[in-house]
């Protein structure tokens, strides 16, 4: 039997906006094995974002336990946390979150710098992940003079520049034409089947059939957990 | 890369910010440094004691206070009283401010090069402070501008002083020279520090008259009053008997007899309350010095006709008798002697080559004058002749020379040389009755002030704020320079926030954003601390000493760089404090 890459078992989170309590995670228990594509699928405000950030050790939840390839996150204290997440974890934030002031191949290049690798393994690292992400030739321009897609490009070269073991997604193909949606999933799907695990969000039913394994939230809470392929739905 | 998280344009203004604002906060710093350190304790130099002030003057630069209460004030046993004057004057197109020194002693301990000359004298002093910022060494000639007259006085470099105080900024002169470059009245200088007497008590002294009472038998010449410098205050005739009683300030004066070739003095007193002397009181023996020639043999008389001895000794003769009338016989003549105290009687212009000149004597109005005592005195001081002049023209035989004339007719008094043989010469009274005297309403003017008082004083009337206020303010533009450093370091934080959030989120620790982001900073932080220390002192050096009345009092250049250094850091503490949002790490 494989072993989880991510157990949470009855994770609470709640925030207070304008005065409002507005419980975003509800005593959440999710188990996602190893080497598993997951697409974590719902409406806006269902809790999608707030399940990410919370399983990859960026937000402390209220209550429960998360379980990150056997660490127990939120029992180890902050740097040493910060330091699991980022040896162990890629994230790819749906506002990209680039750098405009460096350049692309930069912006790539910075989980390798927090990591203190040389300066030659970065290099070799960085053009192989713009290889990767069909971005070869552009290494040298700035976030701001390519299009939305090719920021999307940038911002997953920098997810997997350093290997991870686990990639937390979140909507990586929001605001992507068609085409391009299919061609970044493609992408995601390349990592997976390299051995990662990857974790994403999406709201699109389309890209959801494209994952083996699709978890549905609805009100923090999740609905459901199926296969694609065991009730016999085809992409 | 680093830098370039903190954005390019962002980072540029905040450079330059940060220079401005670390700059303004040094220049705050070093202002009120100055005030606080410089002017507020020890303006002048007085560190302690009392500052006697005119209390109309508008500054110390400008307070005009006798200098016969320093005189005086020395004389009383545990009081030291020093007298001096301030001119700010310019050098080279820099402010100076100039000290006359009445007594150069602690100048003379504090040399660091040259020396302190005895006396007074065309040389000055400089301070250490002044000699650097001046680039002026012993030897060297300079021309100051005085800002009382359109005079300029060539000096001489005589030594360099460190005596550790304000006064490090400042030039030392003769006080003769210092009143020449204030413009000061000959007898005045601008304050006077006294040490060893209450304040309260002091300014009761010098501002109450007191009576003093002088009783004495009929004498035909007067009694005149001088001051420690000399000064005719009072001149009364003693024809007729009796008590005679004047008004006059704080002070110690000599009261002298002076009559037809007689010059007595007759005592010397401390003038702290109404006091009363009795000039014919019987006593100890009086002494009678006559300047005659050995061969000449003065022969002295008592009242009943008893002859009194004299002796030939150090080139005159001299008698001792009690006080009294008396008649002495010298080269033919007979001159009635009233011998009260130290008297001397100088007959020599009767014999020898006589020159005559004629002395006229009259009012501002060319009005005849009557009756007057005329002394004749040499260039050296000594008394020649003296004699009663019943009118306006007085015909007098003295061997030739120089000579000096004075003319009393109480309380008038006048002088003027002549030359035997010559046309003589005309000698008016003036309209205002002995102008060499300080009028009581002077002494009345005069404040007793602490150091810090009398600093106030003259920041409050050349600027017109008080001290405390200046001090506010000053200390206000510190705090706001603070603030504005810290709001500069803010924002630029504020400007790179999102490309740091990017680096937290992507799992930078603080210590990789303080190895990557702050260390740089810092080191922003604290090369600009340093520009900007060096760019504050070289701005204090063009302007500050302006600003604070001509004293570069500021701190030294290793204080900027430690002020400007920490509030660098504590500014880049605050700005680096992260307000953990979003995430924790």
């Amino acid at each position: 039997m494989r072993e989880s890459a991510l157990e949470l078992e009855k994770v609470s989170k709640a925030y207070r906006t304008g005065g409002l309590r507005v419980e975003a995670l509800r005593d959440v228990n999710l188990r996602v094995l190893r080497g598993e594509m997951t697409c974590i699928m719902g409406p806006s405000g269902s809790g999608k974002t707030t399940l990410l950030k919370v399983s990859s050790g960026l937000l402390r939840p209220d209550s429960g336990t998360v379980i990150l390839l056997g660490l127990e996150l939120y029992s180890m204290g902050l740097e040493e946390r910060i330091n699991a997440r980022r040896r162990l974890t890629s994230f790819m934030f749906q506002e990209d979150l680039l750098i405009d002031t460096l350049s692309i191949r930069e912006n790539v290049e910075l989980p390798l710098i927090l990591e203190g690798y040389p300066r030659r393994m970065r290099a070799e690292a960085v053009d192989r992940a713009l290889e990767e992400v069909g971005l070869g030739g552009l290494g040298d321009r700035r976030p701001m003079e390519v299009s939305g897609g090719e920021r999307r490009r940038v911002s997953l070269a920098r997810c997997l520049v350093k290997s991870p073991m686990v990639i937390f997604a979140d909507e990586p193909t929001s605001n992507l034409d068609t085409e391009t949606a299919e061609a970044m999933f493609n992408l995601l799907k390349d990592i997976n089947k390299n051995g990662a695990t990857v974790i994403f969000t999406t709201h699109d039913p389309r890209i959801a059939r494209l994952a083996g394994n699709v978890i549905t939230m609805r009100d923090g809470k999740i609905q459901g957990e199926f296969k694609w392929n065991t009730i016999g739905v085809e992409p | 890369m680093a830098f370039r998280i903190l954005r390019t344009r962002a980072l540029l203004g905040f450079c330059l910010a940060l220079l401005a604002s670390l700059t303004m906060a040094d220049l705050a710093f070093a202002l009120l440094y100055g005030i606080s350190k410089g002017l507020g304790s020890s303006l002048g130099g007085f560190e302690g004691g009392v500052v006697i002030l005119q209390g109309g003057a508008k500054s110390v630069h400008t307070s005009r206070v006798p200098l016969s209460i320093a005189e005086s004030l020395r004389r009383i046993p545990g009081v030291e009283a020093q007298a001096v004057t301030l001119s700010p004057t310019t050098l080279y197109g820099r402010p100076l401010t100039v000290r006359g020194v009445m007594d150069m002693g602690e100048y003379a301990g504090g040399m660091v090069e040259g020396e302190a000359p005895k006396g007074s004298g065309p040389w000055i002093l400089l301070g250490e402070e002044a000699s650097r910022s001046l680039g002026l060494r012993v030897g060297s000639i300079i021309a100051l501008g005085s800002p009382s007259t359109p005079r300029t006085v060539l000096l001489r470099v005589s030594g360099i002083y460190r005596l550790g105080d304000m006064r490090d900024y400042e030039a030392a002169v003769p006080l003769g020279v210092g009143a020449e470059l204030s413009g000061l009245p000959w007898g005045m200088a601008s304050a006077i520090r006294v040490e060893g007497m209450a304040r309260e008590e002091l300014e009761k002294l010098v501002k109450t008259q007191y009576s003093l009472t002088i009783a004495h038998e009929t004498m035909r010449g007067y009694i005149t009053i001088l001051d420690p410098l000399n000064v005719q205050v009072a001149t009364l005739s003693a024809e007729k008997p009796g008590p005679k009683t004047i008004q006059l300030p704080f002070g110690y004066y000599t009261i002298i007899y002076r009559d037809s070739y007689i010059s007595a003095n007759l005592t010397s007193l401390m003038l702290m309350g109404d006091t009363s002397i009795n000039l014919s009181q019987p006593g100890n023996l009086q002494r009678l010095r006559v300047e005659a020639g050995e061969d000449q043999r003065p022969i002295l008389r008592g009242g009943d006709g008893k002859l009194i001895p004299g002796v030939w000794t150090e080139g005159s003769w001299l008698f001792e008798a009690p006080i009294g009338l008396y008649t002495l016989e010298v080269g033919g003549r007979e001159h009635l002697i009233p011998l009260m105290g130290e008297t001397t009687f100088n007959p020599k212009a009767i014999g020898g080559e006589l020159g005559r000149a004629e002395i006229r004597v009259q009012w501002q109005d060319g009005s005849e004058v009557k009756d007057y005592l005329i002394s004749i005195w040499r260039p050296d001081g000594t008394l020649v002749a003296s004699s009663r002049s019943p009118g306006t023209h007085t015909f007098i035989e003295l061997p030739p020379g120089e000579y000096e004339a004075e003319v009393s007719k109480p309380p008038y008094l006048a002088r003027a040389r002549f030359k035997i043989p010559g046309d003589g010469v005309n000698i008016v009274l003036p309209a205002v009755s002995n102008p060499g005297r300080i009028t009581p309403s002077l002494y009345q003017q005069l404040r007793a002030l602490s150091p810090i008082e009398a600093s106030s004083a003259t920041i409050t009337s050349l600027l017109g704020v008080t001290t405390t206020s200046l001090t506010a303010v000053t200390a206000l533009l510190t705090i706001l320079s603070a603030i504005s450093v810290i709001t500069i370091h803010r924002g630029l934080m504020r400007s790179a926030e999102d490309n740091i959030e990017v680096l937290r989120a992507l799992g930078a620790g603080r210590r990789q954003l303080l190895r990557m982001v702050w260390a740089k900073i810092l080191g922003l932080d604290l090369a600009f601390g340093l520009a900007s220390a060096n760019l504050a002192s070289l701005i204090q050096r063009q302007l500050l000493p302006v600003s604070i009345l001509g004293y570069g009092i500021q701190p030294s250049p290793f204080q900027t760089t430690i002020y400007s250094m920490i509030l660098a850091t504590a500014s880049w503490l605050i700005s680096t404090r992260h307000r953990g949002e979003e995430w924790e790490g």
